[in-house]
């Protein structure tokens, strides 16, 4: 269809009946408050000195 | 400037997300060179060549092969002897075109079948022929792609094809083999029998349909969208329109019609609650375009209450309409900011007769400014279009050439394409090879090697283009902010070449106040651009908002001044590239919550269009940016750019 020898359509194609009709958009609520963070550090500990037994 | 990378997913006609799922992915580009191209996503194998591309017939039994944009027209050998699985997907109909010939060699022994998946393409004059063996079935599946030729699908005679077609846009009917088309389709401009294309919830636009008994007695039950149809009822014997405009009268104009040419109309239907005769089918005029709707339209205050979706895309985005005059809001109108040569009319941008698409245009258009009702993402473009891709005519603001001739210079890495500047064949000699510009061999394209900076020219009048994208993105343009400057403007002098939004008071729905600005009444919600008059006048509770000088440059703006400190820490108006597909960006800092998009090495920023974004989300540098933000904002402004002579 447009194996054209100089690479490019051919003169004088007609391309008025070809149109854009329009540009429909989206949408979606924002991102909100959404924050990378550290929240707390969270530590344990135990009596120094004590040895545990485990009963079973 | 850093090489447009392939996007970061593709998925296949059965929704699996092939660079996860697929051991071999082989890529493909109509303008890469031939020599260079090893299927990776930095050197895709050339498809546009009337020879095999390099190394497909070694490609793997089950593998994908996904294609750039542009119109591809290899000729594939995909020799196999064991069961075949091959994905064929690209970037979406109408920007990737598929004229491949496709020899895709079946199975030698028995119960293996061979399977083709096509995803996000346009078909147009493909042809997949398949050698089949007795008793072996072959499947072709197609979803979302764009018919706008019959793909000619051919097997041996001992074996059949089974062809399934779904949430396709069709413009000819398939052939061949046994064809399914499956629910949600849309066709456009065929003609065909009401009940003879199998399936459901399709749409036919600008279809010549011929009605008989059997059509209303069978497929009542169906859900049909017909929009500016020609129909052939009964004992009629042209196919002409139904009289009416709106929904609600064309209904009783095809009842009417139904009945005078000698038709029984079934009972009426009663569905969710109403009742009407031919419940399920819907007749419209200009409510859908190119099978998509929108929100609000008939169709889609028909599709709610019924809980479906018709035709081939779910989407039902906010229409920016197309129009003549010039106080629709949120509109695209012909003003200074369009270019000569667009013709405007109702929903319809055309090119003028006087542009030659021989020659280089860039054409624009360019909307108002568009509320988005508050702070949103973006998350879809759609902009129905038939322009001529086969021609080189895109909706593209990122040029596939760069503008000037090489001037026979040549660096090394970069692609060149060779034209000529008359319309005969030329051709040029480079590092020892001949390339021409026809299109009939397509051996036109060549990549710079190290150390040899020129070539020359060997017959006719030679024109070499160095490429810009290889991967034939289409791009359009927008700029959208989150705020604008807080100033209620009711009276004073208006600044030149600036936007203008109308707010009312106290209700943006109210449709009698208005601005009058150079004759033209503005009401709530419109805009306009200030060019030779500085005044306006107001009626009622109404006022202005200065939204962003036309060309804004930041730059311009003195550090202290209030244009400065309003804009310093904001997203700025400025300009950006993005694939209507995918409407993603970066944010400065990688952080999802900053006020600013991140800029890239240019000092754009970095939406989809910019060649750094599947880069930076794919971490070619080692370092990924996340692929998950959307490009946000409360208002927004759309260009089209329109091109001519783009690879074809």
């Amino acid at each position: 269809m447009a194996d054209f020898d100089n690479g490019l359509p051919p003169a004088g194609t007609d391309v008025t009946d070809n149109s854009v009709n329009a540009v429909n958009y989206s949408t979606g609520e924002a991102d909100t408050g959404i924050e990378n963070r550290i929240a707390s550090v969270n530590i344990s500990s135990g009596e120094t000195g004590q040895n545990f037994v485990t009963m079973l | 400037m850093a090489q447009f990378n392939f996007k970061n997913r593709y998925f296949s006609a059965s929704g699996a997300d092939l660079l996860r799922t697929m051991n071999y992915v082989y890529f493909f580009s109509p303008l890469s060179d031939y020599d260079s191209g090893d299927g990776s996503r930095l050197a895709p194998y050339r498809s546009n060549w009337y020879y095999a591309p390099r190394g497909t017939t070694g490609l793997q039994a089950t593998s994908a092969l996904i294609f750039s944009g542009g119109v591809h027209k290899g000729s594939f050998n995909l020799g196999s002897t064991v069961s075949t699985y091959r994905h064929f997907t690209g970037n979406g109909m109408g920007v990737t075109i598929l004229s491949l010939s496709i020899d895709q060699q079946a199975p030698i022994s028995g119960g293996n079948n061979s399977t083709a998946y096509y995803r996000d393409v346009t078909i147009n004059d493909l042809n997949h022929y398949i050698s089949g063996y007795n008793g072996i079935n072959h499947y072709i599946y197609f979803y979302n792609c764009e018919f706008l030729t019959t793909p000619a699908i051919t097997t041996t005679a001992l074996s059949t094809v089974y062809s399934y077609v779904t949430r396709s846009k069709i413009k000819e009917l398939l052939s061949g083999g046994t064809i399914t088309y499956q629910n949600n389709n849309s066709f456009i401009g065929i003609n065909t029998t009401i009940g003879s294309i199998a399936g459901n919830l399709h749409t036919f636009e600008r279809c010549n349909l011929i009605v008989n008994q059997a059509s209303l007695d069978s497929y009542k039950n169906n859900y049909y969208a017909f929009d500016n149809c020609n129909f052939r009822i009964g004992t009629e014997t042209e196919y002409t329109p139904l009289i009416g405009t709106t929904a609600e009268v064309l209904r009783e104009t095809f009842v009417n019609r139904c009945i005078a040419a000698g038709l029984t109309v079934p009972a009426d239907i009663t569905d969710y609650g109403i009742t009407l005769p031919l419940g399920r089918w819907i007749f419209t005029t200009n409510q859908i375009f190119e099978g998509i709707t929108w929100y609000g339209s008939e169709i889609n205050l028909f599709e709610i209450p019924r809980f479906i979706s018709f035709g081939y895309s779910t989407i039902r985005g906010t229409k920016i309409p197309i129009v003549v005059g010039n106080n629709t809001p949120a509109s695209i109108f012909p003003n200074s900011q369009s270019s000569v040569g667009l013709i405007y009319g109702t929903d319809s941008l055309s090119i003028a007769s006087n542009i030659d698409i021989t020659q280089r245009h860039k054409l624009f258009a360019e909307s108002k400014i568009i509320w988005l009702g508050g702070k949103k993402k973006l998350t879809k473009l759609d902009i129905p279009n038939n322009l001529p891709a086969l021609y080189g005519v895109l909706i593209d603001s990122l040029p596939n050439l760069v503008d000037k001739e090489a001037n026979n210079i040549v660096e090394a890495g970069e692609m060149y394409m060779v034209r000529s500047l008359n319309e005969n064949a030329a051709s040029i000699i480079y590092n020892g090879n001949t390339y021409s510009s026809e299109l009939s061999t397509r051996n036109n394209i060549f990549k710079g090697v190290a150390g040899v900076n020129s070539y020359t020219f060997a017959s006719g009048s030679p024109a070499v283009y160095k490429i810009n994208d290889i991967l034939n993105y289409q791009s359009i343009q927008l700029r959208i902010v989150n705020k604008i400057p807080p100033d209620i403007i009711t009276s004073g002098t208006l600044w030149r070449d600036n936007w203008y939004l109308v707010e009312h008071d106290s209700d943006q729905n109210n449709t009698t106040d208005y601005i009058t600005y150079n004759g033209v009444n503005y009401k709530a919600g419109d805009s306009f651009l200030v060019e030779d008059v500085f005044t306006f006048t107001k009626s009622g509770n109404i006022h202005l908002r200065r939204c962003w000088d036309k060309n804004f440059n930041f730059d311009w703006y003195d550090e202290g001044s209030e244009e400065y400190s309003f804009w310093v820490n904001e997203q700025k108006p400025e300009w950006c590239d993005v694939l209507p597909e995918d409407t993603r960006c970066l944010m400065k800092n990688n952080h999802p919550l900053s006020a600013e998009m991140m800029r890239g090495e240019d000092g754009k920023y970095i939406t989809t269009g910019h060649p750094e974004y599947y880069n930076r989300i794919l971490g070619t540098s080692g370092v990924q940016s996340p692929d998950d933000i959307f490009i946000g904002g409360t208002y927004m402004q759309i260009r089209l750019l329109i091109t001519t002579v783009n690879p074809m």
